[in-house]
């Protein structure tokens, strides 16, 4: 793990005082760039500083007098995502040929890349079969013969390159002891190669650069375009300041990369990847692709009345269903989530568009009243009369209450993610609890009507469907702010622990922001705001170092 | 026999002569000169105060969504006592009639689906009143307390988060948990790496069917300790596999010295750069330790010659035979199919560690009969498989298995929510003393979990809830104990220092 002289501490500084104690840790070019970004902080801020309002200074949580912002530290070694980094050498190299990177791609699941149609996870650990297999993969790119004819005789740019940054006397040193090294100039490039492109510099997203904003911009480079800084860029940030990363932002959100970054933040939060004779477990990820393509409003994620095929074309969804509910209404979707109840598929909605797990603040999600709901879920005591807590299997209708009405909008989704309109919703009692007729699900309602009927409650409001749920989910507070959150853990590379202790407050002030530019906000402005959020870099910032 | 000799044997061979080694120390009446020989050979040139003995071969399986043996062992006041059997309600979840039940010594009973296992009972001990699982769905979690003791939602120094090797894609149905205390495998490949360090690094695969599932494998603050995690049947296979590795020594392996020394410089700098802490250092520098020995090999790399992992057709049958192939577990690879390439590894000496993860499907209120058959036969038709191979292949004595329900257990009714119950694992191994400890009782459909008490008899009072049960850090610590670890470092955690070793479940 990493120590962390004021990363971690430096998270919950509750003092301006607590600045100073940067000035012993950093370099005067970091304490710099932290003044200057706080400097803009407070200037931005300042108008509605300590007002206690929603959204405010103090409602971040920091109390009365400075930020407090979301906890982002090392606990381990961690790369990039797979796609992030072959994407990185693709763009990197792209004058090699398309096969240089074949074992790389036959080796993609011990490297890390997921498939969720197999239950492959990705994975970002770097261990000793990741590292072995990943030097073996690389041999193709490091000993190419047009890696050889571009730097045999260039060791130094070829490490530029690689890094994109300026070199080090840490460099310099690399590149003497290869040099003064035995063997021909070619095998020498080739151990070069294999070294640097295999370092965790070039397979993580931090880098070695002097300048933190040259560092922070390089890191978001890596994980938005999946590349490293171009030498105007690294210039732009070296001599330049915080506007000049939200020019960058926005110039990275409308690269063809960086859709294909949303393409992959869809597809391994929602754990929807990959094909089989059955399902296309693409359709979400595209059409995640396709929205930020066409800078189209976040939301349609939830909203959009098509999907889209590999080709980013649009085509009709593959459920049958008489409505569309962007990423919903997919079979992946149904599939990858699908369980008795339908409670994977709630669950999955919940934790995704809303980052909320069971059970959410009632004046969120008011509970279906006991009398409406089965009896296995109305119940919530024990035996002896005392409460469950939950979790123990007592404490069902605190839950399932809340559950019912966000399972009961797939009461019509079958098994295989096919829209009956027939369903019931009854319980098959041939069948375990959960689970109804035809390969449907069974509905968390008594009433046989209400049973076998989509209309539900969500957020206090009625809704015929899903797609309805849909639109009401999109307008809540919770969605956006849930929204810039998943963006951010993805973007900067944050786990699950992390991105949920990002600071609400923060989040808040993120979407009024994407909001006062665009009212229906696009990934792209939900990424630039986010990235160039003082606080964050501030988070970010005290990593790196 | 010169050091030298040992240094130029293959790595298949030195194995073998330090097996015979290690089991020379430990008997009791060697002649003391020649053992510190033998530890001579074993160590280095100069042998250490403390003899680096190999750990027995480990097999960990980790089963999720709360498996139930009820249908393996029931346990004994429920196969004698006044119960309601059937699958709804409190009833006992149990198709045979009690009298029906063979009654096969050490307090085990054993239903239809437990009988495969009768031959090998000597040898198997099952616990499963344990301390109960804590995760935040019904008791779903990766890590439990019987695999790391001390685990739980509280970070502090030394305590770090469980979850980040193991990915998944919802971490409530894990626990974002924090621990100190490493996990079985990992703590047994470190050992064994750090005995002998031509060891081939263990094996886990990563065979959770379900992307919001896994299972935990933490190796705390040792260095090198994680074993290599495997997604799928082919990269296993293709990982364990002499196949295509003939020809001239491709340029990764001429120059791996080279290449893994410049990237440990390279990276050190960037680990200083970050304040990553020392054990992050001495992790990363043991791994890049291991990748130069693995980019080094080239031929059969350690394997036998033409060994192939992938099971052979009448392989996979035997190991397919009677099988039931229910539930979820089967979309990456079913346990018999797991069960059949870790027995082939370890009984072909390629690893000594060896975890694999298997589930059904989550499933809560009513369970149906088919479904306490299915994950009995699950658990005893792979085990007994693996028993008769280990001890076809004069290793028993040497290996021990242990699984878990990773995730928590249930209770004796058929409609049961997890995390109440039953807690526990199984152990199996050639120096673990059968039978089944502790036991459950009933007053009409309440149930009371009895645990042993220190000679191995289930205590008189039972109780429903989590107090008066088997500490984890016990079974985890009587797990070490079978395996021959070294004890200091199994007890140098803050959780595991106290820990009572379970003598009972032992051999002597």
């Amino acid at each position: 793990m990493k120590t962390t002289p004021f990363s971690a501490s430096y998270l919950q500084i509750n003092s301006l005082s607590g600045f100073g104690r940067i000035k012993i840790y950093s370099k005067f070019g970091k304490f710099l760039f932290l003044g200057v970004v706080t400097l803009l902080f407070y200037n931005n801020c300042s108008g509605y500083k300590g007002t206690g309002e929603e959204g405010s200074f103090s409602s971040l949580g920091g109390g009365s007098e400075s930020p407090a912002v979301f906890e982002a530290k090392n606990s381990s070694v961690q790369v990039l995502p797979f796609r992030q980094r072959v994407s990185k050498l693709e763009n990197l190299f792209s004058f090699l040929p398309s096969s240089a990177f074949n074992r790389l791609r036959a080796n993609r699941f011990i490297l890390g890349d997921h498939d969720h149609s197999q239950s492959i996870n990705p994975s970002q650990t770097w261990s000793q079969s990741v590292m072995e297999k990943w030097i073996e993969s690389i041999e193709p790119i490091c000993q190419s013969s047009e890696i050889i004819n571009r730097y045999a005789g260039d060791h130094q740019g070829f490490l530029e390159v690689v890094y994109g940054r300026k070199l080090s006397y840490g460099d310099q040193e690399l590149l003497q002891e290869i040099a003064a090294g035995s063997g021909t100039q070619n095998e020498k490039l080739f151990i070069l190669c294999s070294v640097s492109l295999s370092s965790l510099e070039f397979v993580s997203e931090s880098s070695l650069a002097e300048s933190p904003l040259v560092a922070y911009g390089n890191r978001l480079a890596n994980m938005l375009v999946a590349r490293n800084l171009s030498s105007t860029e690294s210039d732009l940030l070296e001599n330049g300041n915080i506007y000049d990363l939200r020019q960058l932002l926005e110039t990275w959100t409308a690269d063809p990369s960086f859709h294909i970054s949303a393409k992959t933040m869809m597809e391994v939060q929602l754990a929807t990847s990959g094909k089989t004779n059955e399902v296309d477990f693409n359709l979400p990820g595209q059409l995640m692709q396709f929205i930020s393509r066409e800078d189209r409003s976040f939301s349609e994620v939830l909203t959009a009345d098509y999907c889209v095929d590999e080709n980013l074309e649009p085509v009709s969804c593959d459920t049958a269903s008489p409505y569309n509910a962007g990423v919903l209404t997919t079979k992946a979707f149904m599939v990858g989530h699908t369980g008795r109840f339908n409670l994977g598929r709630a669950g999955k909605l919940m934790e995704q568009f809303a980052c909320k797990n069971y059970p959410m603040d009632q004046s969120l999600q008011p509970p279906i009243k006991r009398e409406r709901i089965i009896d296995m879920f109305a119940q919530d005591q024990l035996d002896d009369g005392t409460d469950g807590a939950f979790g123990n299997g007592f404490a069902c209708y605190t839950c399932h209450s809340q559950f019912g009405a966000h399972a009961q909008l797939f009461v019509k989704f079958d098994a295989f993610g096919n829209y009956v309109d027939g369903a019931t919703g009854a319980q098959n009692p041939d069948l375990e609890a959960g689970k109804s007729f035809n390969d449907l699900f069974t509905s968390h309602l008594k009433d046989s009507n209400e049973a076998a009927s989509e209309a539900s409650q969500v957020f206090g409001r009625q809704v015929a469907n899903l797609k309805e749920a849909s639109e009401v989910i999109v307008q809540s507070d919770e969605f956006w702010n849930c929204s810039v959150q998943k963006s951010l853990q993805y973007f900067l590379n944050l786990d699950h622990s992390e991105a949920e202790h990002i600071n609400v407050g923060l989040l808040r002030d993120i979407v009024r922001k994407a909001k006062t530019r665009n009212p229906q906000p696009s990934l792209s402005d939900l990424v630039v705001e986010s990235l160039s959020h003082p606080l964050v870099m501030l988070s970010i910032e005290g990593r790196l170092q | 026999m010169k050091f030298e000799d040992f240094e130029n044997m293959a790595p298949n061979e030195r194995r073998e002569f330090l097996k015979a080694l290690s089991l020379f120390t430990l008997f009791p009446f060697a002649p003391s000169g020649l053992k510190e020989a033998c530890q001579e050979i074993l160590l280095g040139k100069k042998a250490y105060a403390q003899a680096a003995v190999l750990p027995r071969y480990f097999i960990e399986i980790n089963l999720r969504d709360q498996f139930d043996w009820t249908h393996l062992f029931v346990p004994p006041g429920i196969a004698t006592g006044n119960i309601t059997r059937g699958f709804s309600g409190d009833q006992v979840g149990l198709a045979q009639s009690q009298d029906s039940l063979v009654q096969a010594g050490n307090n085990f009973y054993l239903p239809d689906e437990g009988q495969v296992l009768r031959p090998h009972l000597d040898d198997i001990a099952v616990l499963e009143t344990c301390e109960l699982s804590v995760g935040p769905i019904h008791g779903h979690e990766g890590g439990n307390a019987t695999r790391s003791p001390g685990r739980g939602y509280n970070s502090g120094p030394g305590r770090e988060k469980m979850y980040l090797k193991d990915p998944n894609s919802k971490l409530s149905g894990n626990g974002d948990h924090y621990s100190s205390s490493p996990t079985p495998a990992n703590i047994h490949n470190y050992v064994c790496k750090k005995a002998d360090s031509s060891l081939k690094n263990g094996v886990i695969y990563k065979g959770i069917s379900r992307s919001i599932h896994t299972v935990y494998h933490y190796s705390g603050n040792l260095a090198g300790a994680d074993p290599d995690r495997y997604q799928s049947t082919s990269d296993l296979e293709k990982a364990f596999s002499t196949s295509g590795n003939a020809g001239p020594a491709p340029n990764y392996s001429r120059f791996s010295n080279q290449i893994t020394q410049l990237i440990k410089k390279v990276d050190k700098n960037y680990l200083n750069n970050f304040r990553y802490d020392g054990n992050a250092h001495s992790d990363h520098e043991k791994q890049l330790q291991g990748v130069q020995k693995r980019l080094a090999s080239t031929g059969a790399g350690g394997l036998p010659n033409n060994f192939q992992l992938a099971l052979s057709s009448a392989e996979r049958n035997h190991w397919r035979n009677d099988f039931p192939e229910m539930g979820r577990g089967g979309s990456k690879a079913w346990l018999w199919e797991q069960a059949g390439l870790a027995t082939k590894l370890i009984t072909n000496d390629i690893v000594r560690t060896v975890a694999l993860e298997f589930d059904y499907v989550d499933v809560h209120g009513d369970r149906p009969e088919k479904l306490f058959r299915a994950q009995a036969k699950q658990v005893s038709n792979p085990l007994s498989k693996m028993i008769d191979a280990l001890k076809t292949a004069g290793i028993w004595n040497e290996t021990v298995i242990a699984i878990f329900t990773t995730d928590g257990g249930r209770g004796m009714e058929a409609n049961s929510f997890g995390s109440k119950g039953k807690n526990g694992a199984i152990l199996a191994g050639g120096q673990i003393k059968g039978g089944y400890y502790g036991n459950v009782t009933n007053q009409g459909t309440k149930y009371f979990y009895h645990r042993p008490d220190d000679s191995g008899r289930p205590v008189a009072n039972g109780v429903s809830g989590n107090n008066q049960r088997v500490a984890g850090r016990d079974l985890w610590m009587t797990l070490m104990q079978a395996l021959r670890m070294d004890m200091s470092l199994a007890r140098s955690f803050p959780d595991t220092k106290d820990a009572k070793i379970l003598d009972y479940m032992l051999k002597s």
